[in-house]
């Protein structure tokens, strides 16, 4: 198990280290630098170029930033806010993300699961035939889209919200962007957790314990529920990435500081350090994701890490 | 079961709870104000952009204020005097100046934050204002390093009296004192705070009518409240502030509509929906977009008869009517109607159709040019690239259109890049023809003009015209007024005789401001509002 662990801790590794070298790559092949300002000669550009070390070349500049980068350093940002260390930048917008990210998930997890669970119990009947119609349009309709029709009337025509986040007021405010994003959520979850219920409900176990009298909660809670989460688990933790790692239009709708915008602001502006730190930790959060997944799999079924010997 | 669930409500209850830490400040007292752009930086001496300079306005003290009457009026300077030549000014600092933290302001803060601007080591991109925008004495080998910081052309007499020292003299200096980075410079200050200093309301130090409060780096809400050190705290009637950056313009009218926001910044198709609102303010500009070419490579930008043909054949009207609309005007001239006033308390550019003979919609003329045009070059047809940003791409099917469809033989090749590779391509003169915009620093006729001078940084077409250049330099050593003006009017008139580059439209500002809330005025570039001396009555 634990020689699994190490190969697959070291393969995260590296493919974080080819993360930050291609993004670096990327980054030089993108047209123009990052000082744009058109009230700036040549020569003032220049100067600004070489005050910021980016006339030393590409691979020299590679390997200081992995030497920072290891020390906790990762740049600071050359012009979405200038001089200020990324990691501030970061720091400021990443828990509001997260807020409404884990909000959002749980929210439409919650409703999920029950929507799904009914829908397997009446499998066939008009309450699962509209709960799936409910979540087909979930998942096929953008987040976006119930974020516009949200604020124009919920924010605008009956002002039960707010319609802009406020950091003054940041509860209210969130809970229409928190519910735009939770509504595809709910979908994916009500349809994961249908199909998986409706199998468990057709297995032998459960056919041979309603044989045996037991009343229909008692099946539900005891063995539905509890064998048809652990799939279910799987598919939100991927949700959670997608859902932390920010939704810009979303954010721009209500907004929000949030980390999407930051990423969007800061290729369009080459903002280079801004970008490849963003990039190594959407990068660092699926790894990390993935490999918590890959253990977890490993403990919870052998076959998959004897398979791989 | 039930157990989970009631625990994963309360989690989620406590999600959505955990960062209420701020508390609900009462909005209605705020003057709350969305707008499109958030502050690249809340560092006064490293700004040179118009949307971090309306973050910075409510918190830095000037030598001079813009006013919507006077030009400008005096702010932290009592008086000034200015030598015989032009170039030496001595300002005298009012007394009692502090900044929001009760420490004095003195002459050397104004020094620091030159010399600051200027080293090389602080890389700031507001060093065109002291190297382009007028110039500060021994500004270039102060810049380069081969001179130290206090040799530059600025020293504070005592601690009240501040000495400027230009290589030219720069007759619209006031205005230029009254941007941003020119305010005060705390250094032991800003030596606390070390790497951090203007990232955080404690690292911020504010010398002007409001300090800031709530603020983080790229911040999309920046919180302001009322400086009581602030030398006219008297004057300025709100308690609180709020800038918010909504990048959603229709998102922004909504708040507007629905009572969170007091005052919005529209523009295109969205303030043609809002202009009928009594709350509608359009605002004259001072961002001149206009058609360049590369005089260097482009043998038919060359011909004075295709700028003209191409000039003649450009429906401005009809474009700012229908596409552009509300917040734009057409441009006919080099300096936009409203945008200067003379010494004497004329506009500057009074009449916009003075240069028809030029920039009006004539296709017949326009047909007449381009043949003659067409046989100077030796060719029967023309084929020319237009390097622009590709959110112009309708705006770039509409001139095309206009172009082809008056010029016969014409082919306009529509170059669509990003808008950091257009710089890049500007910068290294890979164009032919191009559309740029300038955005106006203070409201002088030379603040247009000099970007066309020969030796200019900023004229990147290389456009070379020895009268222009000369009037430009005439104008810039006459120290009265009337007659620097006549030089100015005699530079237009060479300009655009020669139509060095053809003026396409002009774009200003369009707003709602609540009925509520009362001396708000725009700034002379139209883009952003002054709000800082504004008051707003409270609901009832």
């Amino acid at each position: 198990m634990r020689k699994y662990i190490f190969k697959k801790l070291m393969l995260s590794i590296v493919t974080l280290f080819v993360i930050v070298l291609v993004l670096f790559l990327l980054m030089e092949l993108m047209p123009g630098s990052p000082f744009n300002n058109d009230k700036l000669s040549d020569e003032q550009r220049e100067a600004l170029i070489r005050a910021y070390g980016l006339d030393k070349p590409v691979m020299v500049r590679f390997f200081l930033y992995l030497r920072n980068m290891f020390k906790g350093d990762f740049g600071v940002s050359y012009n979405l806010s200038i001089n200020t260390p990324v990691l501030t930048m970061i720091r400021s917008r990443l828990p509001i993300s997260m807020r409404i990210g884990v909000s959002a998930l749980l929210l439409g997890s919650v409703i999920g699961l029950a929507i799904g669970f009914l829908a397997a119990f009446h499998q066939g009947k008009a309450a699962d035939i509209l709960c799936m119609v409910v979540s087909v349009i979930g998942i096929s309709v953008p987040s976006y889209i119930f974020a516009i029709a949200l604020s124009y009337y919920g924010g605008f025509r009956f002002k039960w919200l707010p319609l802009l986040y406020d950091f003054r007021n940041p509860v209210v405010s969130s809970i229409m962007p928190v519910t735009a994003l939770s509504i595809a959520v709910m979908a994916v979850i009500a349809r994961f957790t249908r199909d998986e219920a409706v199998s468990v409900m057709k297995s032998d176990y459960v056919m041979f314990a309603r044989s045996q009298g037991l009343s229909d909660s008692t099946l539900l809670f005891r063995y539905v529920i509890r064998n048809s989460l652990m799939p279910v688990i799987t598919v939100m933790t991927m949700l959670l990435v997608g859902l932390l790692t920010g939704s810009l239009v979303t954010e721009q709708i209500f907004a929000i500081p949030g980390i999407g915008f930051l990423l969007s602001s800061a290729i369009t502006a080459n903002d280079y350090n801004v970008v490849i730190t963003l990039g190594f930790l959407y990068a660092g959060i699926y790894v990390v994701a993935r490999l918590i997944l890959d253990i977890l799999y490993g403990i919870i079924d052998p076959r998959v890490r004897l398979g791989e010997k | 079961m039930k157990k989970y669930l009631a625990l994963l409500l309360c989690l989620l209850i406590l999600l959505l709870t955990g960062c209420d830490t701020q508390g609900r400040i009462a909005m209605e007292q705020d003057l709350n104000i969305a707008v499109g752009s958030y502050p690249l930086t809340m560092d006064a001496q490293m700004t040179s952009d118009a949307g971090s300079a309306q973050y910075l306005d409510p918190m830095c003290g000037r030598l001079f204020r813009l006013d919507p009457e006077k030009g400008y009026v005096p702010e932290l300077a009592e008086s000034f005097e200015l030598s015989e030549d032009g170039c030496t000014y001595t300002f005298h600092l009012r007394e009692g100046i502090r900044y929001a933290n009760g420490e004095p302001i003195d002459a050397g803060d104004f020094v620091d934050a030159f010399r600051r601007i200027a080293d090389p080591l602080t890389a700031s991109s507001a060093i065109y204002i002291v190297q382009d925008l007028f110039r500060l004495k021994n500004v270039d080998q102060v810049n380069d390093g081969t001179m130290e910081p206090d040799r530059l052309g600025v020293y504070e007499q005592n601690d009240q009296t501040l000495v400027i020292e230009l290589e030219q003299p720069c007759p619209y200096l006031p205005y230029v004192l009254a941007m941003e980075p020119c305010s005060p410079y705390n250094r032991a200050f800003a030596a606390n705070c070390g790497k951090d200093y203007a990232t955080s309301p404690e690292t911020l130090l504010s010398s002007g009518p409001f300090y800031v409060d709530r603020y983080e780096p790229m911040a999309m809400q920046v919180h302001y409240t009322k400086n009581p050190y602030y030398i006219d705290a008297d004057k300025v009637k709100l308690q609180g502030i709020t800038l918010r950056q909504v990048s959603n313009t229709q998102q922004a009218i909504m708040s507007y509509q629905a009572g969170e926001s007091d005052l919005v910044s529209t523009g295109g198709e969205y303030a043609a929906l809002s202009q009928n609102d009594p709350c509608f303010l359009q605002a004259s500009g001072g961002f001149l977009f206009y058609i360049g070419g590369n005089y260097v490579s482009c043998e038919a930008w060359q011909n004075r008869n295709i700028r003209m043909a191409l000039s003649f054949a450009l429906d401005r009207e009809s474009v700012v009517k229908d596409y552009l609309r509300a917040g734009y005007k057409p441009a006919t001239r080099l300096v936009p109607t409203g945008f200067c006033v003379e010494g004497n308390g004329n506009d500057f550019a009074a009449d916009p159709a003075q240069y028809s003979a030029s920039c009006a919609y004539d296709p017949e003329r326009a047909g007449e040019c381009w043949k003659k045009g067409l046989e100077e070059l030796g060719v029967s047809n023309l084929k020319l690239e237009f390097l622009t940003t590709s959110t112009n791409q309708q705006l770039m099917e509409i001139l095309k259109d206009q172009w082809e469809k008056t010029l016969p033989g014409f082919t306009l090749d529509v170059r669509l890049v990003s808008s950091a590779q257009f710089f890049d391509l500007k910068n290294k003169g890979e164009y032919e023809l191009y559309l740029l915009g300038w955005g106006a620093d203070y409201p002088d006729p030379n603040a247009f003009f000099s970007i066309f001078e020969s030796h200019s940084p900023e004229n990147d077409s290389k456009y070379a015209n020895a009268d222009f250049d000369r009037l430009l330099q005439e104008a810039s050593l006459e120290t009265d007024s009337e007659k620097r003006f006549s030089i100015l009017h005699q530079a237009e008139d060479v300009f655009m005789d020669d139509l060095g580059a053809i003026p396409f439209y002009v774009k200003g500002g369009a707003f709602l401001i609540s009925e509520s809330v009362k001396g708000v005025s725009p700034h002379f570039s139209g883009l952003n509002l002054q709000f800082s001396f504004a008051e707003k009555e409270a609901e009832s």
